[in-house]
Formats: structure tokens, C-alpha cells, sequence
């Protein structure tokens, strides 16, 4: 029985020890909503792809641009939120590999963020070549261009500098398209079909959360991170 | 060389060689274009290999979207650089002008520059190495042109002809 007693304690102890570690851990997240308001611009159907005869076969109907990933209420997809001016602070050595895949002659997803120093893996999930040209803009990070042939080994990338929109493009293809953005912390999130975005972890402190996305630029909104999970909406306009 | 003597008998072999070069360069310019206009400079990525195979193995199914400019653009530009090399040496053997055979040799080192440049354009990511390959490629069809006029009978009669007399 005093066994018994004595491992009680111990138990009981050590979840108190490791609800309030989980507690530190946790930290506070920056959660948010992004909403278009108006009707954007209607997608292009991208026939060369339907005309290309292993890219066609892939598909029944013919595949368009996802420039406004837009829910039924508004709710704004693919919108790269982050915040501003943080940096020197990257997981990204020891932070699991991003994968951009190429999957009828399409890339998925067509918008991602990683981290400097991060790994990126490109697969070729199809039946046809590729060629991944990566068109960096910002120097430091270097433009390459490798091909790809079908069930050839994964590539793999990384980047020293944060840039937005990094282009990853295929020329045997001219229509696809990635953009990679890139930033030096792991304090960011592209929002889900929802609109919905969660930056994870915040440590505590004032910060300008920056809403970007592709086509309609970017916003930012000030916030600050106490106790307690904190909110940043944001609204777009189409004009 | 004895400027009296009855010119060097035209050679319409020759001649006929040297407009085929030219004709076939003024294709590849056209190819070329295709090539920038459907910005698939950068389709094919290594040079020169193609995607790892030796271009001339590398098997047509895979001709594809951008690949197909670029592809054919060098195949062609291969056939170019041989004709000017073979141009060259026929120059150098059978023509009697000394001028003439560093016509040739100067079209052949043209063709090399030109061949290089568009590796090094695809290699180094260097669009702007691409505005010197365009120029190049207008001198080197001037080149070849001029090359298919000095070679005609036609030159050779003007040649013949005291300048005083026509
Ligand atoms: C006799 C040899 C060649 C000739 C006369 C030639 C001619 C041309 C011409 C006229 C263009 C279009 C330029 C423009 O309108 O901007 C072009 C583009 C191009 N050529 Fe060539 N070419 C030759 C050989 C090559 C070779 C061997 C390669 C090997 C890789 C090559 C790669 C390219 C590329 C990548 C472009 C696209 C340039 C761009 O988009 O910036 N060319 N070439
Ligand atoms: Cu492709």
C-alpha cells in the first residue's frame, strides 16, 4: 500500500510537471480569417495543357489557373500570412522537409512557405519530363534549373535568404507555376480553403502581422501577444 | 597570286554547298526565334547533354511542349556547324583566293562562338548572354551569304572584269 501511495504521488506529480511544460511549450498562437470581398476575376482554362498529348490524357476536364482560391462566403485561400520584420530566428535546419509535387503537368500546391534553410523536395508524380527552374529574385539565392524525368530521384532545395513569392516554373510546360516564399522564422502560415491560418507558438511581445497574397498584395495589422491566443482578421477587395 | 590569270574555274559544287549553308542558317534563325518567343530557352536544362542523354540519342517521344524548340534549335544549329566546318576545309583546299580561305576559317571559328554562347546562355541562366547570341546569329547569315555570293559565277565574272571597262 505505501508502494502504492508513494508511485501515486510520483504519477500525479509528473502530469503536473508536464501539463505546465506543455503549458511554456505552447506558447500562443496568432490565429486569423482572411475574406475577399467582390468577385475576382474569372480563372483561365489552360488549354495549351489539354493540347499537350501526355499532359491531356491526365485530365478529363481542362484544368484552370487558382490565382483566387475563394470559399462561398469569401473565405480566401493561399493567402501567405507571416510576421514582419522577424528574423534571425529559423527552425529551419531541423524543420521536416516542404514538398512541391508536379502532378499532371500541374504543381501542388501552387502557393507554399518555408523556412531559410529548410528543405524542399520537388517530385515528379508524372508519367512526362520536367525541368524545375527556380527564378529567385532576391540575390543570395541561387537561380537553377534541372530536369526531371518521370520516377527520377526527388530534388531537393534550400535557400539562405527570405524572399516572397519565389517563381518555380517548367518551360517544357510554360503554363506551370509555384511560388515559394521564404522566410527567416517559423512564424507564418498559408491560410486553407477556410481562410483560416494559425502561427503557432509566438513568444510574447508586439508584433505587424503581413497578409500577402499573390494577386491582391499585401496588409498588415498590429498586434500583441500576452496570454491567450490573439486574432488578426484580415479583408480583401477585389477593385 | 598572278593577278592575269584567267580565274580559277567556278566550282558549282562549292557554290551550291555554300547557299544550302546559308539556306539552312536562315531556317535556324527562324527556329531560334520560335525558341525565344516561346520562351523555352530554358526547357532543355543541362548543355551538352540533354536531360543527361547525347542530344542526338535523345529519343524524339520527348520532343515535347518547350523541349521542341530547344531541341530541334540545337539539332539544327549541329547540322549548321558542320556544314560551315566542311564549307571551311573545301575553302581552304579548292579555293584559289587566300582571302577566301580566311573567309571560311572565320566562319567556322563564328559558328564555335555562337554554338558556345547558346550553351553557356542555358548553363549560366544568363538571358542577357541570349542578345549576343542573336546578334552573332545575324553576322554568321551575312557571313554565310556573303560566302554563297563570292563563290558564284556570277562574283567570279565581276572579278574577271577590269573595274575600268564596265
Ligand atoms: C549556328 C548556331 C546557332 C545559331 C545561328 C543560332 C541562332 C539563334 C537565334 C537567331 C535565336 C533567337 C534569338 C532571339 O531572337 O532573341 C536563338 C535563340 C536561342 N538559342 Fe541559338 N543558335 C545557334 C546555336 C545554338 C546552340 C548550339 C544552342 C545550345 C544550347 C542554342 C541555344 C539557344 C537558346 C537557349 C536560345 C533562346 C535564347 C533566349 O530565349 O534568350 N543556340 N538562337
Ligand atoms: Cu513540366
Amino acid at each position: 500500500m505505501k508502494l502504492n501511495y508513494g508511485v501515486k504521488k510520483a504519477v500525479s506529480l509528473w502530469v503536473i510537471g508536464l501539463f505546465s511544460a506543455g503549458q511554456i511549450a505552447c506558447g500562443t498562437d496568432i490565429v486569423g480569417v482572411i475574406t475577399l470581398k467582390g468577385t475576382p476575376p474569372p480563372e483561365k482554362e489552360i488549354t495549351p495543357l489539354m493540347e499537350n498529348p501526355d499532359c491531356g490524357k491526365m485530365h478529363t476536364t481542362t484544368p484552370t489557373t487558382h490565382f483566387y482560391v475563394v470559399g462561398a462566403k469569401g473565405e480566401l485561400a493561399d493567402v501567405v500570412v507571416s510576421l514582419k520584420g522577424v528574423t534571425g530566428k529559423s527552425t529551419g535546419a531541423s524543420a521536416p522537409p516542404a514538398v512541391l509535387d508536379q502532378k499532371g503537368c500541374l504543381y501542388t500546391p501552387t502557393i507554399l512557405a518555408i523556412q531559410t534553410g529548410q528543405k524542399l523536395i520537388v517530385k515528379n508524380s508524372d508519367p512526362c519530363i520536367h525541368n524545375v527552374h527556380a527564378t529567385p529574385a532576391v540575390p543570395g539565392n541561387p537561380e537553377t534549373n534541372q530536369g526531371q524525368a518521370p520516377g527520377a530521384a526527388d530534388l531537393t532545395y534550400t535557400y539562405t535568404q527570405p524572399e516572397m513569392f519565389l517563381r518555380f516554373k517548367c518551360d517544357v510546360h510554360p503554363w506551370m507555376f509555384a511560388w515559394v516564399s521564404v522566410f527567416d522564422s517559423p512564424y507564418f502560415c498559408v491560410s486553407d480553403k477556410d481562410g483560416k491560418f494559425v502561427i503557432k507558438n509566438v513568444p510574447a511581445g508586439k508584433y505587424t502581422v503581413e497578409a500577402a497574397h499573390r494577386k491582391l498584395g499585401a496588409q498588415t495589422q498590429d498586434v500583441e501577444v500576452k496570454d491567450g491566443d490573439v486574432t488578426a482578421n484580415f479583408t480583401f477587395e477585389v477593385k | 597570286m598572278n593577278a592575269n590569270a584567267p580565274t580559277k574555274t567556278t566550282n558549282p559544287w562549292l557554290y551550291w554547298f555554300a547557299v544550302l549553308t546559308a539556306f539552312f542558317t536562315f531556317l535556324l534563325l527562324g527556329l531560334g526565334g520560335l525558341v525565344t518567343s516561346h520562351e523555352a530557352g530554358m526547357s532543355v536544362p543541362d548543355w551538352p547533354n540533354t536531360y543527361g542523354n547525347n542530344m542526338f540519342l535523345f529519343p524524339p517521344a520527348q520532343w515535347i511542349g518547350g523541349i521542341f524548340y530547344e531541341h530541334t534549335h540545337r539539332l539544327l544549329a549541329s547540322a549548321v556547324g558542320l556544314m560551315t566546318t566542311i564549307l571551311a576545309v573545301w575553302l581552304w583546299l579548292k579555293d584559289s583566293r587566300p582571302w577566301m580561305h580566311w573567309l571560311g576559317v572565320a566562319a567556322f571559328l563564328l559558328v564555335v562562338a555562337q554554338g558556345v554562347l547558346g550553351g553557356l546562355r542555358v548553363t549560366m541562366h544568363m538571358d542577357s548572354l541570349g542578345i549576343y547570341h542573336a546578334t552573332i546569329a545575324q553576322l554568321f547569315f551575312v557571313l554565310t551569304c556573303a560566302l554563297a555570293l563570292f563563290t558564284s559565277r556570277w562574283w567570279k565574272g565581276l572579278e574577271r572584269q577590269p573595274p575600268a571597262r564596265r
